[in-house]
């Protein structure tokens, strides 16, 4: 199944294999740490790691001694003994009392970890296949999260940017010297949100509420990935912390705030197709190409395509959904009414890969993205979609924004 | 294993096989006691947790062990044994579920012994009256070799 | 008239008789067979035909990993790869091969004449091809194979397609096959020693062999019971893991682990067990501390039980229960430090020789002695905390069950080939093949060490360039570790074609029940059993 492909890429990537990558390094230990609790395990993983190696270097020490000094070839004779009780007592003993050494230190930092009490600050960060978003809790402040490498850089067509992989539209934000808690779910599957230089990495789990604590002196970008497999598109779920002094977080937190009232002021007027697909664009690159690509052709047997007439051949538990919803027949896509196209959108399928949008996506946004994708490529449907009738049909499901 | 009595010589002559069997029966009780502790303990924490389908797997799995060891134990005490008495030959199989006695007389009885060219002896049996009569389940090849060996010379005396 | 009758005659005499030759011939022999030698044949074939089909897997995501961006496979191909790549290895390699040599070698060691069950053997094994066609199979099924991770977390795992109920049936089928190998192991070792053999007398294999087959007949059900919840979740509509339907994701996790920490003993307490026998070989010295070997083993096997939650450090549970686990964790490195002291002790002051089992050997102690210091570090919660998911598990892992269980299996094979064969090996190509194997694993895995440290997550397709250069080294020393393996596939065939004879006992240290049979053993062997002084 690979094959010929493979052995013609294999070619190709041979004159790139052998240039040295830029930006690359050769970082032996953790990562510089950027709060209390990352120094705290940082220091403690040197110390471990420093008991592990003197005990490494006197076990096979002596062992070396054997093999250099007790074997054939040098004529020694073997000594035939093979027992000594306290010997066996002592190295039962010995590694034991290192380890409760070991277990002090360490449950002190847990502890520490753990105390989430008193914050200053919550942010309630909840994963979606495959963004995250932050709710700043008690401001009304919501956005998501979305990785920003542009596809041609992960195809090798452009060169790649010194934070390839871990940069983001719209990052965390967060004021220095404040302890932020942070509250984690997830609605799909499990995502873990991972910031090294934190010390902080918590599984984002449907139907549970987990938190977890950091405090950052320094302002700066800190960057992680979320760390638990969950699909597809894993590895582009990037998490991006920028740290502010307390007073541009402030301002920050203001145009937050007007952002958000704008987008609810759009939701709320009527547009033109043009008005419509030209946002719907955007919404699509950033929601939805990651799988249906951006020509919309999608992944053969994992993605659908979003094209009238295109093939796709996939598992009966996926095209038969499709069907039922009347975008799927013989083996073709067809597009099907728009109030079921609305509904996918919405709600999603249970039982794929296809998230939920409704609590991701502003009215606008939903009604922009379906008249964008009927409207694009080979489609040419001529419906709109108005972001009242978004709000109508969240009203009439119980689903609020 | 074997245990010979007797000699081939002798007009009165036994020869017993019997299976190898290291577990004694209580031993078989405590190892299926011990298994079956640690995986119904198992299976029932998962089952209060809501995790009841461990119970029956857990269940199932104790029932094929129990069968199996319960399948050694009835066989613990199979033997095979061939008693010649003059021209008389008895071969008993002694199995938990029946004892079979076959009378066949020496002077007729034909010994045959299935070898290998590797050297492997895998079948000694008696024949006589078109009857077929296996024995030495339990013995090696070297000691069906033996015992082939030792019958030939003491049975089928027409053939001398 | 005591004649003695030549065994010519008898053979005649057969023929003569035209009786039924009741012993297959050809392939038949093998579809057919009931001996422990042909079944453990069987199964040592199966296991590195699977080693060599899964490491061919790791090949292609090192392919892909060789350089940041997507150059061969697109993401999902990438998760179905590393998924299946850990299925087959664990399943599909590394246990049949364990099984292989407890088939060989436990009659053999103990004096048995066969094992306790012959057709229930058969079975064993003929239920794994079975499986592993179903798993390979699945790469052919609409959306390809399955690439929830070999965890198989749900939620995630209830979104595959059909190759995910494919990869069900292959486990139930493994799990079945694993019980019956097991109960017919526990069977063969307590029932059939051979008079004298008491338990303290056994072979350190044979002992390690019994525990493992506890472990197994404990675990099993769990893990058969865990994908079976999930198959309810997926068609029958339970909500066992589905938390909007009132079931809870993490308790998979602790089903799973509960069976998946035993599994990490299953795959290395046998590897134990071959080291405990090549080292004293070797050494010509008696095992050192035979009694605290046996204990060390048993107290690996119950720890096993309580600290499965040890992989789950990030799921957020209760503070009381990190503590634990992790106290319990850490407790794991009492036992392995005596096995590995025990193993220094039985080299010094011994006259030891350097054949290849002997350098897979101290390989081994080695490398796995690395493998059980980043285990202790994992246990650590704050840093397990930073290197849950990452490359620092997989290197930790990798030094457990390549260099851990995987060359254990090697040495092993070094060291009975000659006894199965009647042949001994090409010791140049077998050194050759153990330098190339040693170094280049440590090339492929020690920087796995630094890419996980540094930040670098598990399962992903495509990487930050900073963590480029390692993976370039990564996967080097990967396409060389890969190579050389096919270099022991030419090694063993060529051992079993030709080669010196070997004698009853081609190692001169080795005191086992085995070497006191022809090489090869017939194809019965101690139907009377020898008796033990």
């Amino acid at each position: 199944m690979f094959g010929k492909k493979l052995w013609r890429q294999l070619v190709c990537a041979l004159p790139f294999l052998l240039a040295a990558p830029l930006h690359a390094e050769y970082r032996l230990n953790l990562q510089t740490p950027a709060s209390p609790v990352a120094q705290q395990i940082y220091d403690l993983h040197n110390l471990i790691l420093l008991v592990c190696f003197v005990i490494f270097i006197i076990v096979f020490g002596v062992m070396f001694v054997a093999l250099v000094k007790h074997r054939k070839s040098v004529g020694h004779q073997a000594v035939q003994f093979h027992e000594n009780t306290k010997l066996e007592i002592v190295w039962t003993i010995i590694p034991f009392i290192i380890l409760v050494g070991m277990a002090y230190p360490t449950t002190k930092t847990i502890f520490d970890m753990r105390n989430t009490g008193h914050p200053d600050m919550t942010i309630k960060v909840t994963g979606h296949q495959w963004i995250w978003e932050y709710e700043y809790m008690g401001e009304g402040v919501r956005f998501l999260s979305n990785l920003s490498t542009p596809q041609d850089q992960i195809d090798n067509k452009v060169e790649k940017d010194p934070h390839y992989l871990l940069e983001v539209d719209n990052p965390m934000v967060v004021p220095t010297g404040k302890k932020v808690r942070v509250l984690l779910t997830a609605t799909d599957v499990i995502h873990s949100w991972w910031v090294p230089t934190f010390g902080v990495k918590q599984d984002a789990i449907p139907g549970f509420i987990h938190e977890a604590w950091f405090t950052v002196d320094n302002p700066g970008t800190y960057r992680g990935q979320c760390a638990e497999l969950c699909g597809v598109r894993h590895g582009y779920m990037p998490v991006v912390v920028e740290a502010v002094d307390p007073a541009s977080y402030t301002a920050w937190l203001t145009r937050q705030k007007a952002t958000m009232a704008e987008a609810a002021a759009a939701s709320a007027k009527t547009y033109t197709l043009a008005e419509l697909k030209s946002h719907g664009e955007k919404v699509f690159t950033t929601s939805c190409a990651m799988c249906h690509q951006a020509t919309g052709q999608g992944v053969p047997g994992t993605f659908p395509p979003l094209v009238e007439g295109a093939p796709f051949a996939a598992a009966k538990g996926m095209t038969d959904p499709i069907e039922t919803r009347g975008f799927w027949k013989d083996g073709k896509i067809v597009l099907g009414p728009k109030e079921k196209h609305l509904d996918i959108v919405m709600h999603g399928i249970t039982g794929t890969a296809m998230p939920a949008f409704a609590g991701q996506l502003s009215d606008f946004d939903i009604a922009a993205v379906i008249t964008f994708e009927r409207n694009n490529w080979g489609n040419h449907t001529g419906d709109m979609i108005q972001p009242s009738e978004v709000a109508t049909l969240r009203k009439s499901t119980g689903k609020s924004s | 294993m074997v245990d010979v009595v007797g000699s081939a010589s002798s007009l009165h002559y036994a020869i017993t096989g019997r299976p190898n069997c290291s577990l004694s029966a209580a031993g078989t009780c405590c190892v299926f006691l011990s298994i079956a502790t640690i995986t119904l303990i198992v299976a029932f924490g998962f089952f209060l947790a809501g995790a009841w389908v461990v119970l029956p797997f857990a269940g199932a799995e104790l029932g094929a062990l129990f069968w199996s060891l319960r399948y050694v134990c009835l066989h613990a005490g199979d033997y095979e044994r061939l008693t010649i008495d003059h021209d008389k030959v008895l071969v008993e199989h002694h199995t938990t579920k029946q004892d079979v006695r076959f009378e066949l007389n020496g002077y007729w009885a034909r010994v045959i012994l299935d070898c290998q060219p590797n050297g492997y002896c895998r079948r000694l049996a008696l024949r006589s009256h078109g009857k077929e009569i296996e024995f030495g389940r339990f013995l090696s090849s070297e000691e069906r070799l033996n015992v082939g060996r030792l019958l030939k010379s003491r049975l089928g005396g027409y053939l001398s | 008239m005591a004649t003695t009758i030549p065994i010519q005659d008898v053979h005649n005499e057969h023929h003569a008789d035209n009786h039924p030759d009741h012993h297959p011939t050809g392939w038949m022999r093998w579809v057919m067979s009931t001996n422990h030698k042909d079944i453990g044949t069987l199964y040592l074939w199966f296991s590195f035909g699977m080693f060599l089909f899964a490491g061919a897997l790791a090949m292609l995501i090192r392919a892909e990993l060789f350089q940041p961006g997507l150059q061969f496979f697109q993401p999902n191909v990438f998760n179905q790869l590393t998924t299946m790549h850990g299925l087959i290895m664990i399943f599909g390699a590394i246990m049949p091969a364990f099984v292989g040599f407890a088939n060989w070698q436990i009659p053999l060691m103990i004096g048995a004449p066969d094992m306790a069950f012959p057709r229930l053997n058969n079975w064993s094994f003929w239920l794994l091809p079975m499986a592993g066609l179903l798993l390979i199979g699945a790469f052919f099924v609409p959306g390809g194979a399955m690439a929830g991770g070999w965890t198989m977390y749900p939620p995630l795992f209830i979104q595959g397609g059909p190759s995910y109920d494919m990869t069900i049936f292959a486990i139930h089928i493994m799990g079945i096959s694993s019980i019956m190998g097991s109960i017919n192991i526990i069977t063969t070792i307590l029932n059939m020693r051979a008079p004298g053999m008491t338990l303290m007398k056994m072979p350190m294999f044979v002992w390690t062999w019994l525990i493992t087959a506890f472990l197994l007949i404990s675990a099993m059900p769990v893990l058969a019971s865990a994908v079976t919840m999930l198959l309810m979740d997926r068609h029958f509509g339970t909500s066992f893991f589905n938390a909007a339907g009132g079931g809870d994701p993490v308790m998979y996790q602790h089903i799973f682990w509960f069976f998946g920490h035993p599994e990490v003993y299953i795959m290395i307490l046998p590897a134990f067990g071959i080291l405990s026998t090549i080292i004293p070989t070797f050494s010509r010295k008696p095992l050192f501390g035979y009694r605290s070997m046996v204990y060390a083993t048993v107290v690996l096997a119950s720890l096993a039980f309580i600290v499965w939650a040890h992989h789950m450090f990030t799921v957020g549970m209760p503070i009381a229960s990190q503590l634990f686990f992790m106290y319990a964790t850490m407790l794991i490195a009492v036992p392995t430090g005596v096995k590995v002291f025990n193993w220094t002790a039985t080299m010094w002051k011994g006259s030891i020789s350097f054949e290849t089992p002997m350098l897979f050997a101290i390989a081994v102690v080695c490398l796995f002695t690395i493998g059980g210091f980043s285990g202790l570090v994992l246990a650590i919660v704050p840093v397990d905390i930073q290197l849950q998911d990452t490359y620092y598990v997989v290197a930790h892992f990798h030094y457990v069950l390549f260099s851990g269980a995987a060359m254990s299996i090697m040495g092993g094979i070094y060291y009975w080939l000659p006894k199965w064969t009647g042949h001994m090996y090409d010791e140049r190509l077998g050194k050759i093949h153990f330098w190339l194997t040693a170094i280049a694993f440590n090339v492929t895995f020690f920087p796995m060490h630094f890419l996980g440290l540094a930040g670098m997550p598990r399962r992903i397709p495509d990487y930050a360039l900073q963590f480029a250069n390692f993976n370039m080294i990564v996967s080097l020393g990967a396409f060389v570790l890969g190579a050389s393996q096919l270099l022991f596939l030419y090694t063993v065939i060529k051992c079993i074609r030709s080669g010196a004879v070997a004698g009853n006992r081609p190692w001169e240290g080795a005191e086992t029940l085995e070497w006191t049979l022809p090489s090869p053993p017939p194809y019965h062997s101690f139907e009377t059993a020898p008796v033990i002084k």
